[in-house]
Order: structure tokens, then sequence, then C-alpha cells
């Protein structure tokens, strides 16, 4: 086990330079433990034109590569509010949280969360300013967002179906031979193995806090439906 | 880098249109050529008038500016306008001083395809960047030595750490220039090994002495000082596009130590065994030391730009292709 930290460390130690060499005004501080690139970061565009540049920090995960990196924009560059997709905790939240789980599952290099997640991000901030909306459009706050991400992936607008949908298949499994679930008539794998693919893909740990948030967003739901109703 | 287009515009200029042999040039693409030949050899005139556009950028000035740089400009050669007074006497004076050679090699190279004139126009533009660039910074031009430069960086009333953080700042951004814009340039048309060789070095006030070489009107206001005769010592023996620097330098500049390292094969390019004194040089890791600049910003591919003063307006199809697929989400209960 032992042997297995100290691979971990090393790869991080590894790739925080690598990280370093590409991002010349980023620094590494050590706090408890804990690694920390902190710095600035450019942003260019397709083609290779200046944008802007973020003060930003970035800490590497415990389960490192295993685990999202979190990143924090410390420049307060643009208002650190959710419609500008900063958390509670005041970290940036880059994408959904399921991709964020898809993403961490397979492993994810310091490196490429600068190049796929931060630099990314940060630019559609900047678009955000000049445009007032998100090139790629956004995901709701909170557990709206959840229910976004499941509608979305498994094209159901009600929220009981997609309820039903996690129900079902977070216990049991469809094989490609099977009928496919939305209900064509057709094997899985003529269908919707793509879909399945992405929610089996998904642990099963996420997928029951996002069936847990689900039904109570449901009930919510049905509680303000009521009120309104009265 | 932007901040030389105008002067990589006119040598792409004279390299496109004026090679000698055409045919061997292989690099360049058939439209291009055809492109060229109508519009015929770009001539000594034409530099002229294109020459009264060379400046640099506005944002390269201001950055000098708020570095607490005093460019000076319409400067006489070998004549330092702080020391101007001795001119015509035998008086000397004590004060401090940054000495910088500056040579550009390989320029032998364009005799191969190019006749005088277009070597002038290209020689004279690559001299022309480092004048200003230099100048901005608040470097004085003491000597224009064949393809090279001989820049006296600080004076009187300027801080002596801040006219050696100029100076450093002047030779990376002009180094940067000939390492990469203008090196490619060259290479497109068949022409290697186009560098810079740079030395530099300070002799504080009481190791430089100023006064007059030469007589009557054959002479110039010059120092005396081991430091810049080192500076000289330090420009020969610099490699391909480095930056040798003095000890001197490197108090001077205060700068991260990240940006040098000791000069390898022999540490002290000078010493004097007799008196203990040993000076040592180092390598200025010039291209470090921009992209750490606040000024500077540096793409994934490694490329600097000047950061502008005013933010441009976002291209927003080219702003789509760095945020990809991104959407983003927040992690906020929101009832």
């Amino acid at each position: 086990m032992e042997k297995i930290d100290h691979m971990q460390r090393s790869k991080l130690d590894n790739d925080i330079q690598e990280v370093l060499e590409m991002f010349p005004k980023m620094k590494l501080e050590v706090e408890n433990k804990v690694k920390i690139l902190l710095g600035e970061v450019d942003i260019f565009d397709g083609a290779n034109t200046y944008v802007d540049s973020f003060s930003i920090k970035v800490i590497a995960p415990s389960r490192y590569p295993h685990e999202f990196p979190r990143l924090f924009e410390t420049g307060n560059k643009f208002e650190h509010i959710a419609d500008r997709h900063i958390s509670e905790d005041g970290s940036c939240c880059v994408c959904s949280l399921q991709e964020e789980n898809l993403v961490s599952q397979r492993g994810i290099t310091i490196k490429s969360f600068f190049l796929k997640y931060v630099l990314p991000y940060l630019a559609n901030q900047v678009y955000f300013d000049s445009q007032g909306k998100w090139i790629n459009g956004d995901f709701e706050h909170g557990d709206l967002g959840i229910f976004q991400y499941y509608s979305e992936l498994l094209k159901l607008e009600n929220i009981a179906e997609v309820i039903e949908f996690l129900s079902v298949f977070n216990v049991s499994k469809i094989y490609r031979n099977d009928d496919c679930f939305c209900g064509s008539g057709k094997k899985l794998k003529r269908c919707h193995q793509g879909t399945y693919n992405i929610f089996k893909g998904l642990s099963k740990k996420r997928r029951e806090i996002d069936l847990f948030e689900l039904k109570s967003l449901a009930k919510k739901i049905s509680k303000k439906i009521k009120e309104e109703q009265l | 880098m932007e901040t030389f287009l105008k002067y990589q515009n006119i040598i792409e200029k004279a390299l496109n249109r004026n090679e000698i042999h055409k045919n061997l040039n292989e690099s360049v693409r058939f439209s291009d050529q055809t492109k060229a030949v109508a519009l015929g050899k770009y001539t000594m005139s034409d530099y002229i008038s294109n020459r009264s556009e060379l400046s640099l950028s506005t944002d390269l000035t201001a950055i000098a500016k708020s570095m607490g740089a005093i460019a000076r400009n319409n400067q006489i050669i070998g004549h330092h306008p702080d020391f101007m007074y001795l001119k015509g006497t035998s008086n000397t004076e004590k004060h401090y001083i940054i000495s910088a050679f500056i040579d550009i090699k390989g320029s032998t190279n364009l005799f191969k395809k190019y006749d005088e004139e277009t070597n002038m126009i290209i020689t004279n533009t690559i001299q022309l960047a480092a004048i200003n660039v230099c100048q901005v910074f608040g470097g004085f031009i003491q000597r224009i030595q064949g393809d090279g430069l001989f820049v006296y960086f600080g004076g009187k009333n300027v801080d002596r750490s801040k006219a050696t953080q100029h100076c450093l700042t002047a030779l990376s951004l002009f180094s940067y220039f000939v390492k990469n814009d203008l090196k490619r340039v060259f290479e497109q048309h068949g022409i290697e090994r186009i560098y810079t060789k740079i030395g530099v070095d300070f002799g504080d006030n009481d190791k430089v002495l100023w006064g007059v070489a030469g007589k009557e009107h054959t002479s110039e206001i010059a120092t005396y000082s081991l430091h810049t005769s080192l500076a000289a010592k330090m420009q020969a023996y610099a490699g391909s596009n480095e930056i040798i620097v003095g000890q001197n330098i490197k108090d001077r500049a205060q700068f991260d130590d990240k940006f040098y390292s000791v000069v390898a094969e022999k540490r002290y390019i000078f010493s004097d065994q007799e008196n203990s004194f040993y000076y040592t040089q180092y390598v200025f890791d010039w291209i470090k030391y921009l992209k750490s600049s606040p000024y500077v910003a540096t793409s994934i591919s490694g490329d600097i730009t000047i950061k502008p003063q005013i933010l441009n307006v976002p291209n927003i199809s080219s702003l789509r292709e760095t945020v990809g697929e991104n959407r983003p989400y927040a992690k906020i209960k929101t009832r």
C-alpha cells in the first residue's frame, strides 16, 4: 500500500512539474501535505490571440488521479455567485457532477484538468462577460442540475420517469441483446447502448446519491404544486 | 510576437521579392513566388518609405513606462547625453553604467541568396528593432558595430537596479524576436542559423571612468571599465541566443535566482588570481524571465505575447475553440 502511495505521489509530482512548465506563472505550495498550485493562467483563443489572464488556485486531490482537482478563481474577475458557476465553498463548478464522476474513474491528470476544464471554464467566463450566456449552455444549480443531466441523457422530461429509470437500473442490468429500456422494441445494442454505457459508467455511489437527490427534489416539487393549488 | 510584426513584415517583403535564385527556394509556394514577382523588387526606396512606420507597439511602450523606464530618443551616437559636458575636455567622471554588447550572427548567409541592397535592408531592420527596443527601455546606443550594437543602460538619476531590469527586459524581448519570429521567417527562405549573442555587465560608480576617446571630431564619450570590457568578452563567449551576464547584473537586477545558471564550462571568463579577483558569469534564462513577467502572456504552445493595455474584444468564434464543450454547473442547493 505504501508503495502505491509513493508511486501516486511521484506521478503527481511529475504531473505538477509538467503543468508548471506549461503555465510559467503557477507555483507549487504544500499545506498540510496537500499540494496546491497558485498563480496566473493566460487564456488564448483558437487563433492563438491573447484574451485575458486569471489568478487561480488548484488543489490536488488526495486520491489523485482518481478524484477531480478543485479550481478556485482568486482574482475576483467575475462575481462569485451561483449564476457564474461558483459553488458554496467558492470552488468553480467546471462541469456536471456526473461528468466529474465519469472522468475521475478513468483518472485525470493535473495537466488534463488545466487543459480540458480550467482554460475552457475561464474562457467561457470571458464569453459570458461578453455575450451574457454560456457557449454550450449550462447546468441548473444543485439538484435541478442533477435532474437536467439525466433528463438530457435519457431524453426524459418527467422527473418521475427519471427516478423510475434510476431506481430500476441502479440495481439491475440489461444486456446488449435485451430489449432497449426506451420501449422501442429494438435490441439495446441497436438502440440506446451508448446512453446505457454512460449511465453504467457512473459509480454506484454517484447514482445512489443522485437518486436520493432526485426523490427529494420530486417531493419538493409536488409540495410546491400543492401549495400553489391551495 | 505582435510587438515586432512591422519589422518582420519588411524583412519578409525583402526575402520574398528579392531572392536571386528563386528556383533554389523550395519553401516558398508557387503562388507566393508569382505574387512576389508581380510585385517587383523590394527596393531601398520602398524600405525608406516603410521604415518610417517602424516603431514599437504602444503596449510595449506602456510597459516600459510602467516599469519606470524613460525612453531615450534622438540620440547622437557615442555621445551619452548625461556625460556630454565632457566633450571637448580632458575631464573624467566616475559613474556607474551597464554595458551591453549585442551581436546578430548568421546574417552572412544572406549573401548566398540576396544582393547587397537587400542585405542592407534586412540588417538595418533587425538593428532598428534592437535600437528601438533598447531605447524604449532607456538604453543609449553607444555604437553600431557590424551587425551588432553596443548599448549603455542607466545614467544620471536612474536607479541602478531599475536600469538593470530594463536592460535585461529589452534584451530578452529582442532575443525572443530573433530566436522565434525572425528565425521562422529566415528558415522559410532556406536561411538557417540566425541568432544573437549578448554579453552584459554592470560597473558601479567606483569602477567606471567616463572620458573622451579620440580627438576633436574623431571622438566619442567612452567608458573605461573592466566591466565594459568583460561585457564584450561575455558576448564573444555567449552561445546561440544566449545572454551572458556578470555577477553584478545578477546582484543588481534582484530577479529570482531561477533565471540564472553559472556559465558551465568555464566558471570565470575573467579572473585575476594575483589579486584574488574572481568574477562569476551566468547564462540568463531570458525566456523563463519573460514568461514569468506580469506583462507577458504565454500560450500553451509556449508562444509569448505582450499583454495589451486594454483587452481586445474577444473574437467569439475563436473563443469558442478554447471553450470547447465546457458546460458549467453549480453545486448549490437552490431550495
